[in-house]
């Protein structure tokens, strides 16, 4: 049990979030529906065949040209943004 | 115990196309931060990429300079990772199926030919720029989403020299294929080492370690060798060498491990669900070929054969591919190979460097060039002054005839004027011509600088010399 | 005056000399408030926007001047987009979905963003910001997700159209609890540029109306290449307005009887069988045909591995640096942690866990490539069906909506509940796929579910509209649930 509760602390840590433990009962109860799907599927005889990423299988012959036609004001870029300085996003230090 | 260095170079290269890899905002370098992006950049949430043809043109002209198998089908990729440069949570790129496979290089080393074998070639998405400062850092965007492609070797380096002749080749590529600056100090050509050693003989792997975001080639070549003899002391010493990312220390000259999260390795690497496989127009993918542009090779053999210059000159001339796209332009009308090669690597070259400044930057033109060579040819100036000219049309711009005119330098060639003068000299200077008759060389250099004088230096040196010795002959006698 | 018109009722009125539009809308407004109280699903209510936007307006194309609500996960230039999210709470766009500019091209009018569940990952509502919608038809009762704020809007009368975002079923199951038409399109008929993903593989633009004639002008206006979105197609889109027929002689349609078979409630049931008997009144040849059970045991595990893969790395990007709700942090993967803990409600950090764990490279060749090869084998199998056939036939699920008090909290569904689920068979293989109101039971709607061939919308809306035409439930609402 603490086991599981470590892996998915991790993971949870891995997805970058933290996960408390009043979220924990729910998410192990959760995390066991998702493993019988898991399990449920390996039933499942996909012998040579392809995964399929798409809804169906579809080619496009759709580029784009190579033409600037789309800029946004500085403003607009940041206008989300928590913490500016000199017209840029400004984070602690990226430790190298 | 021998060691053999067992190396694979990645490298990145940004393209200069007009827009990003999947976003329609310029690319560019050195602009105000954050003026060069929309929100697709930016990574806003609900935008979807859309691929830049012309950055899957400038891929197949690589594949192809590299002897490439080109996979017409694009197939695209996320690699997915929580960077604070990388506004999307993940990047798109090829991992499953690179545009390009199965190249090579072919380099020289030490006069002898070595084929380096290339594994892929793929194409991605640059990140953001980050500014470190003391206790924070800023990101800029303008570089996020600009195209690059990844060039992957095998691992059949086996040198710090093969090394580096690999990268100056392949960044020859990149500039002949006319798809990138390729400029490693400012980041468009981007290198990362996977470096491991074995005992020679040994047919088994070593573990090896990746040193990132190599900058120069002098630094490849400085890291390789310092990771190498690094990891022979910790084998000779009985330890094991740990795979890991290091970076290159440029002060120390020395690679660090960098510290890297347990898990950056898990890229969860998934098709990209917003692009489908991209059926490429076969036509269009071969008259890319059709219209390659020719590669430094086959230049500097035409260089050898059809112009007549040394292996060096020509080997010199095309490793600057500005000087040698400009010689190709003065060379379709002017037929003074050599000279014209020996102007651009010794004048214009010594130009360039001295103002540290590129040929674009100045005003010279093909045209002009070939007009100064004109008056060399026909002796009307002398080398002097032709240095002298090209630096006046480099910086003002004007056309040399002008300048020439301007200064008074056309030459005094003609023998009467010349022989006229000269004997009004020799007339007025009748010491130097004992000194002359009695062996001493310099009354005839003395005499010459006379000559100079008289005409402001503009008399022919050469016919001057000629003359002044003939008449005083006649005068000994 | 009443404002509950239907798309060409209102367009006919906009054109009269004498119908005072501001007066319509303010009347509309007046609706909306005392409609928001009751309901709750609102996220903003975009008045001054609306009057500026009816004031452009020209009534000349269908669509001009006719109010509409979007789900809160399009970006809307300069209006709050919060995907019902903490994260986004004060996000404010700075471009349009595509679909929005198409609309603002129309001459729409935008009356507000509507909940959802958050970042459209639910199928009740529940996890929506501003907390749960309620039924128009009956306040204690959910009205499912999640795009339940639109469905809720259209149901209770306030607009004639919004829209709403289809993953598994989101527009499909929302509409039949609210007793509307709801449809989502082949995947790539619309863009979906600007649409705040969930799982793009999967993800529909679609909508909301109480007709199925609305339904087909709105769908006709969004539909087309878009250069934004490459997955968007290059086929042309046929007029589907002009080209809807009521007309199905002759038609083949399926009844999925794996999923049909699943019914418990009598009344559904009698409700479903009827609805077969109307079908074959009208001429269409109406057969069973069943799927392998183990290939329909198998859907709602490859969707729940897709969707929740797929949401977990589309939603990376927020992490509170360049938008969205930024906590504090020494270091700078201190601020994303604490941003994405605070920014993410639990049930959608559990999907995220989940689609982590399945994309993991070491899990992903098990799980999340093992989802999309049964993704094909399924999508194989209804390929067949539709060799024989034209429209698919089943229940729009399970029966009529849940009480508030009865759902206890938005865990993935065990895997027998086909019936509830079978509706991302449209999402897996990307069909067109319309939820029409078919009756009542305890006096709440229920509704069936028609999935065409990929690209074949104008099948379905015949279908939908021969049947409409012959049931009660055109154009209804609910003001006083
Ligand atoms: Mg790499
Ligand atoms: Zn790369």
């Amino acid at each position: 049990m603490t086991e599981m509760k470590t892996m998915l602390k991790q993971l949870a840590r891995d997805t970058m979030f933290d996960i408390s433990d009043d979220e924990m009962p729910a998410l192990i109860e959760e995390y066991n529906m998702f493993m019988n799907h898991v399990q449920f599927l390996e039933s499942i005889d996909t012998q040579d065949v392809e995964p399929l990423a798409f809804p169906y299988e579809v080619e496009t012959t759709f580029l784009r040209e190579d033409e600037v036609s789309h800029i946004i004001s500085r403003e607009d870029a940041l206008k989300n943004a928590k913490s500016i300085q000199d017209y840029q996003i400004k984070v602690p230090k990226v430790v190298k | 115990m021998n060691f053999e260095q067992i190396i694979g170079l990645e490298v990145h290269c940004e393209l200069k196309t007009n827009s990003k890899m999947f976003s329609a905002s310029p690319v560019t370098f050195g602009k105000e931060p954050n003026t060069m992006i929309n929100e697709i950049d930016m990574a806003m949430p609900g935008i979807l990429p859309v691929l830049n043809k012309r950055a899957v043109e400038y891929a197949i002209r690589v594949c192809y300079a590299l002897h490439m198998d080109i996979d017409e089908l694009l197939r695209f990729d996320r690699k997915n990772y929580y960077y604070s440069d990388l506004p999307k949570g993940f990047q798109i790129t090829q991992e499953q199926f690179p545009i390009g496979k199965n190249g090579y290089l072919d380099i020289v080393v030490d006069g002898k030919t070595k084929r380096i074998e290339i594994e892929r070639l793929h194409m991605e998405e640059d990140t953001a720029k980050q500014f470190h400062y003391d206790s924070y850092s800023l990101i800029d965007y303008n570089r996020s989403g600009i195209p690059l492609i990844e060039i992957v070797t095998k691992p059949a380096i086996r040198s710090g020299a093969e090394a580096s002749a690999y990268l100056e080749k392949l960044r020859q590529v990149f500039l002949y294929t006319d798809v990138s600056d390729a400029k490693m100090e400012e980041g468009s050509m981007r290198c990362d080492i996977n470096i491991s050693i074995r005992p020679l003989g040994s047919q088994k792997f070593g573990t090896r370690t990746e040193i990132k975001n190599l900058n120069s080639i002098s630094h490849v070549q400085q890291a390789i060798e310092f990771e190498s003899l690094r990891q022979e002391k910790i084998i000779l010493d009985g330890g094991k060498v740990l795979q890991e990312t290091r970076r290159f220390d440029e002060k120390r000259k020395e690679t660090v491990a960098m510290r890297i999260k347990e898990n950056v390795a898990n890229y969860k690497y998934y098709p990209e669900p917003n692009i489908l496989p991209i059926r490429l127009n076969h036509q269009w993918v071969m008259d890319i070929k059709e219209r390659l542009p020719i590669m430094a090779e086959q230049r500097e053999k035409i260089y050898i054969d059809k112009y007549g210059l040394s292996q060096s000159e020509a080997h010199r001339l095309i490793s600057y591919k500005e000087l040698s796209d400009f010689y190709e332009e003065t060379v379709k009308n002017c037929s003074r190979y050599k000279i014209a090669c020996h102007l651009l690597l010794g004048e214009v070259l010594g130009y360039l460097n001295k103002k540290n400044i590129s040929l674009e930057e100045t005003k010279l033109t093909p045209h002009y060039l070939s007009e100064i060579i004109e008056y060399i040819d026909e002796e009307m100036i002398s080398s002097k002054q032709a240095k002298e000219v090209l630096e006046c049309v480099m910086t003002e711009g004007k056309k040399p005839q002008c300048i020439i005119e301007e200064k008074g330098m056309k030459q005094i060639s003609d023998v009467d004027i010349l022989t006229q003068l000269i004997d009004q000299i020799l007339d007025n200077n009748e010491k130097s011509i004992r000194d002359f008759s009695s062996g001493k060389d310099r009354a005839i250099g003395f005499l010459v600088g006379q000559v100079m004088k008289e005409t402001k230096g503009q008399a022919n040196p050469k016919i001057t010399n000629q003359l002044l010795l003939k008449l005083l002959k006649e005068r000994v006698q | 005056m009443m404002i509950q018109y239907s798309i060409e009722e209102l367009h006919q009125l906009l054109q009269l000399n004498d119908f005072d539009s501001k007066m319509y809308y303010d009347e509309l407004f007046q609706e909306a408030e005392f409609q928001q109280k009751k309901l709750n699903a609102f996220v903003t209510i975009t008045k001054e926007k609306a009057y500026k936007d009816l004031k452009k307006a020209d009534f000349i194309s269908l669509l001009s001047g006719i109010p509409y609500v979007l789900k809160d996960n399009y970006n809307t230039k300069g209006i709050r987009t919060t995907a019902s999210s903490l994260m986004l709470e004060d996000y404010i766009p700075i471009y349009n979905a595509h679909v929005v500019d198409l609309l603002n091209q129309q001459g729409s009018c935008l009356i507000g963003k509507s909940s959802m569940d958050e970042l459209a990952m639910g199928g009740t509502n529940q996890s929506a910001l501003t907390g749960i919608v309620y039924n128009p038809w009956d306040r204690t009762r959910i009205a499912g997700g999640s795009s339940g704020g639109s469905a809720a809007l259209v149901a209770s009368g306030v607009v004639p159209f919004a829209l709403g975002s289809d993953t598994g079923d989101s527009i499909r199951k929302p509409a039949g609890y609210c007793g509307v038409v709801g449809f989502k399109p082949t995947w790539g008929r619309i863009s979906r540029y600007g649409l705040i993903p969930y799982a793009s593989s999967l993800d529909h633009v679609g909508a909301f109306t109480r007709n199925v004639r609305d339904m087909a002008i709105v769908i006709e206006t969004l539909a087309g290449h878009d250069e934004k979105d490459m997955t968007s197609s290059i086929r042309e889109v046929p007029h589907y307005l002009e080209n809807l027929n009521d007309n199905i002689k002759g038609l083949k349609i399926g009844v999925l009887k794996s999923i049909s078979d699943e019914i418990i409630d009598i009344e559904v049931k009698e409700n479903f069988d009827s609805i077969i008997c109307k079908l074959q009144g009208l001429g269409a040849v109406v057969e069973d045909i069943t799927m392998p059970s183990n290939l329909m045991k198998a859907i709602l595990p490859t969707y729940t591995i897709i969707a929740n893969a797929e949401a977990t790395s589309n939603h990376a990007c927020l992490d509170g640096i360049k938008y969205g709700n930024r906590q504090d942090g020494e270091t700078i993967d201190e601020i994303i942690l604490h941003s994405r803990t605070h920014g993410f409600s639990h049930y959608i950090k559990r999907r995220f866990i989940l689609g982590n764990l399945a994309l993991a490279t070491e899990n992903q060749e098990r799980m999340f490539k093992k989802a999309q090869k049964v993704r094909r084998l399924i999508v194989e199998e209804l390929n067949r069906i539709y060799e024989d056939y034209d429209v698919i036939l089943t229940p729009n699920g399970r029966g009529i909506a849940p009480k508030v008090n009865e759902i206890v909290n938005n865990y993935l569904y065990d895997d027998h509940v086909i019936l509830e689920s079978h509706l991302c068979l449209a999402n897996l293989a990307g069909l067109p796929a319309l939820s029409l109101p078919s009756g009542f039971v305890d006096g709440m709607p229920i509704s069936v579910h028609l999935m065409g061939r990929i690209f074949e919308e104008q099948t379905v809306f015949n279908v939908a509209y021969a049947l409409e035409n012959i049931l009660d439930f055109k154009n209804q609402y609910s003001r006083e649930g």
